[in-house]
Formats: structure tokens, C-alpha cells, sequence
């Protein structure tokens, strides 16, 4: 039986859907059977960013409703064998789907997928209580903003308060540039606050718009900063010890001697 | 006992209610209430609060944990927070000027004793790491270390 994970954050535009694409990918390039549902019923993106928009024939509206089998409504990614995606329906909205059906629906999916994650929509209202309905652990996404890291900690309590195991926390677009100059939230400050353990550092990169738009995701591509820091989540969570990328790396040859001389 | 107006190192300012209108619609509500909740029965709570969580209680209310910014605490009789207080806090609720909050590390966006409220400066540094009791004297809100040199516990 597979297991069902929400990514979710409270705030919007943090990078969710960059998120669940990038990580059912990575997953499913190691082989595994992953299905990616897209819970944000009226705006429907995760699609978009797997380069699948034009596969849609039914969605996850006409699931539950018995409109069509789940099957039918499936779509296998185009690049990676075990990828599938359930797309949400555009022209509905949250109301459409209750959460008792969400469980029953994730209950199918556990039966013939290792991984399910579920694509939360921002907000903490019916969309959210649909996309955390009968699962079994949750991902939660927030960058080094005080507003994210407001939103994520009022996330957690829900999730606490709806009994879901602790949350996960993947930090998103850092810019360890800035936070070594003491001018964005470090690592460090955020956990502090939200006291969750931290399963990924996501370093901002402008990779990722570009890969976005053209609907292929960054962790299919070498060299991208991002990509592997999604890659080495994806191995965590399938249960891998993987140590955290050196962030610094990327920095440039006189940063790092500067620094080596504690000019920096 | 350091001086907290208007330059103390948390810096928290003082003011009444009346002249604070933004704020005393919050607070009228709860100052109707007609209990001295310090002898009350205290709340435990045993987790931390998160934003958007309010813990509403008549007598003392006791937190182990943080109370996080965005959550509200609202006391009839003192709060002791055994963690990091960031969010916002009244003790003394129903008008009790005697009302105490300590925290080990007491950093609200605002703090509200009886009827007094005193919020946190728009920019300043952060607070020593050190336990601290928030008071009225004079009446002011006063803030002091709660490891005193002398070893007393403060008293009003």
C-alpha cells in the first residue's frame, strides 16, 4: 500500500506545484509508481507544469462525481514511465468535492501507487481540508519570508488539530547570498519559529522559470541547482539518508576566499 | 529594574486603551467580564500555540511552549509562557491591574495587562535572552529580568 502526502503552505506562490511536479518526478526517475493530484479544483496548473495540458480528457471532478472510472482519468507523464497525474477540473470549484470523497479517492490511489502527493491549494478553507483529507503525512513548503513562515506555522496547527503526523518542512528559494548578509531569514530562523524538522533546502534558481514554463520539470535536468536539491528530497522521503547540499557551492571563487579571509 | 519608556532594551511603550481606538474595540469585549481570574483555576497548556490559535481562559493560563507570532493568548489572571513568547498576550483581562506575564523570552507584538496595552517598538533589537516579567506600576507597563541579581522574584 502507498502512501498519500499533501505538499501544502498556506500562502500562495510560494511554490507548491514547482514542488509536487519536481519531487513526483524525481521520485518516478528512481523508479517508482507515483500519481500527482492536482487538489486545486478551479485553477488547475500542475498540468501545465508537467507539460500535460493537452492530455486532459477528464479530471479529478468527474472521479468523484462517477462521471468516468479513475483510470480514464489518469495520465501518464510523457517522459517517465511510473508518473501519472489526476488533473483538477478548471470550470468547478472547491465546493465541488467534499473531503469524504478526497478520502475515498486517495484510499483507491494507495492501492496501485507507491506515492501519492496531493498538490494543496493556498488558503486554509475547503480546498485545504479536501487536500488534506486522508493523508498520511504532509510537506510543507514555505520560503524566507516572514508572511510564509507566518502562514506555514498556522498550517501546522491545523494539521496537528487534524491529527496528520508532524509536518515536514522543505524551504524554498533561499538565497544564501542574502542570508549571509544578514538580509533574508536563514534556515536556521525559520525552524527556530516553526519548530519542524527539516527535510530540503530548494536554493532559489532561475532555472526553474524556465523549465516551468516550458512544462518540464527542473529535477529531470543536470546541473540545475534546484533539481538536485529536489532529487535529494525525493530520496528522503522514500526513506534515504542524504546529507544537506552545501549551499555555498554555487557562490562564485572570490566569494568563497573572501569568506576564507572573513571578508565576506 | 530596568526603565522600559521609552528606550528599554525591548523597548515595549505604554499607553491606555482610550487613546489606542484601533485597538480598544479588541479589548472591550473581554474587559467586560466581570471575573478576578487570578485565583481561577490555571490552564495548562502543554504545546505550542501557532498562528492563528487563541487560548481564552477566566484564571492564569500557562503555556509550555512557544506562543508563536499570530496566536492570542487571553487571561483572566497571569500568563507564564515556559518558551518563546512572540505573539500577543493579555493578562488581567477582566481588569485586573495585578496581572503578570513571564516569559522566557518575552518578545509580543503587544502586550496587554488590564487595561493597559504596550506594544512592541517598530524597529528595534531584539530582547536580552533572558526570563522577564511584565507588570504595571505607576501605572505603566515595567519590564524586568526575572533572574535577579539579588535572587528575589520581582514583586508589585
Amino acid at each position: 500500500m502507498g502512501e498519500v502526502i499533501v505538499v501544502t503552505s498556506g500562502k500562495g506562490g510560494v511554490g507548491k506545484t514547482t514542488t509536487t511536479a519536481n519531487l513526483g518526478t524525481a521520485l518516478a526517475q528512481s523508479g517508482a509508481r507515483v500519481c500527482l493530484v492536482d487538489a486545486d479544483i478551479g485553477l488547475r496548473n500542475l498540468d501545465v507544469v508537467l507539460g500535460l495540458e493537452n492530455r486532459i480528457v477528464y479530471d479529478l471532478v468527474d472521479v468523484v462525481e462517477g462521471f468516468c472510472r479513475l483510470r480514464q482519468a489518469l495520465i501518464r507523464d510523457k517522459r517517465l514511465e511510473g508518473l501519472h497525474l489526476l488533473p483538477a477540473a478548471q470550470t468547478k470549484d472547491k465546493t465541488s468535492v467534499t473531503p469524504e470523497q478526497m478520502r475515498e479517492l486517495t484510499q483507491e490511489l494507495r492501492q496501485e501507487f507507491e506515492f501519492v502527493l496531493i498538490d494543496s491549494p493556498a488558503g486554509i478553507e475547503q480546498g485545504f481540508k479536501n487536500a488534506i483529507a486522508g493523508v498520511d503525512r504532509a510537506l510543507i513548503v514555505a520560503t524566507p519570508e516572514v508572511a510564509s513562515v507566518r502562514d506555514a506555522d498556522r498550517i501546522i496547527g491545523l494539521l496537528e488539530a487534524a491529527e496528520i503526523p508532524p509536518a515536514k518542512l522543505i524551504v524554498n528559494r533561499l538565497r544564501p547570498q542574502m542570508v549571509r548578509r544578514g538580509d533574508m531569514m536563514s534556515v536556521e530562523d525559520i525552524i527556530d519559529i516553526l519548530a519542524i524538522d527539516l527535510i530540503g533546502v530548494v536554493p532559489e534558481d532561475e532555472q526553474i522559470v524556465v523549465t516551468t514554463n516550458r512544462g518540464e520539470p527542473a529535477a529531470l535536468i543536470q546541473g540545475s541547482r534546484a533539481g538536485e536539491a529536489y532529487r535529494n528530497i525525493a530520496r528522503r522521503i522514500a526513506g534515504e539518508e542524504v546529507p544537506f547540499m552545501d549551499l555555498d557551492a554555487n557562490s562564485g571563487f572570490l566569494d568563497r576566499l573572501r569568506r576564507m579571509f572573513g571578508q565576506a | 529594574m530596568r526603565n522600559p519608556f521609552p528606550t528599554a532594551g525591548n523597548g515595549l511603550t505604554a499607553r491606555e486603551t482610550a487613546v489606542c481606538p484601533g485597538v480598544t474595540t479588541v479589548s472591550h469585549a473581554v474587559l467586560e467580564r466581570k471575573t478576578d481570574g487570578a485565583s481561577r483555576d490555571a490552564l495548562y497548556v502543554r504545546r505550542t500555540l501557532r498562528a492563528g490559535q487563541r487560548v481564552d481562559h477566566d484564571g492564569s493560563v500557562v503555556v509550555f511552549g512557544d506562543v508563536n507570532a499570530g496566536a492570542e493568548i487571553v487571561a483572566g489572571g497571569d500568563v507564564l509562557v515556559f518558551g518563546h513568547l512572540r505573539g500577543v498576550v493579555h493578562a488581567g483581562a477582566a481588569g485586573a491591574e495585578t496581572a503578570r506575564v513571564c516569559a522566557w523570552r518575552l518578545e509580543p507584538v503587544q502586550l496587554r495587562i488590564g487595561r493597559m496595552i504596550a506594544r512592541s517598538p517598530d524597529r528595534g533589537e531584539a530582547p536580552a535572552f533572558a526570563p522577564e516579567v511584565a507588570r504595571i506600576e505607576g501605572g505603566q507597563v515595567v519590564i524586568e529580568r526575572a533572574d535577579r541579581e539579588d535572587g528575589r522574584v520581582p514583586r508589585g
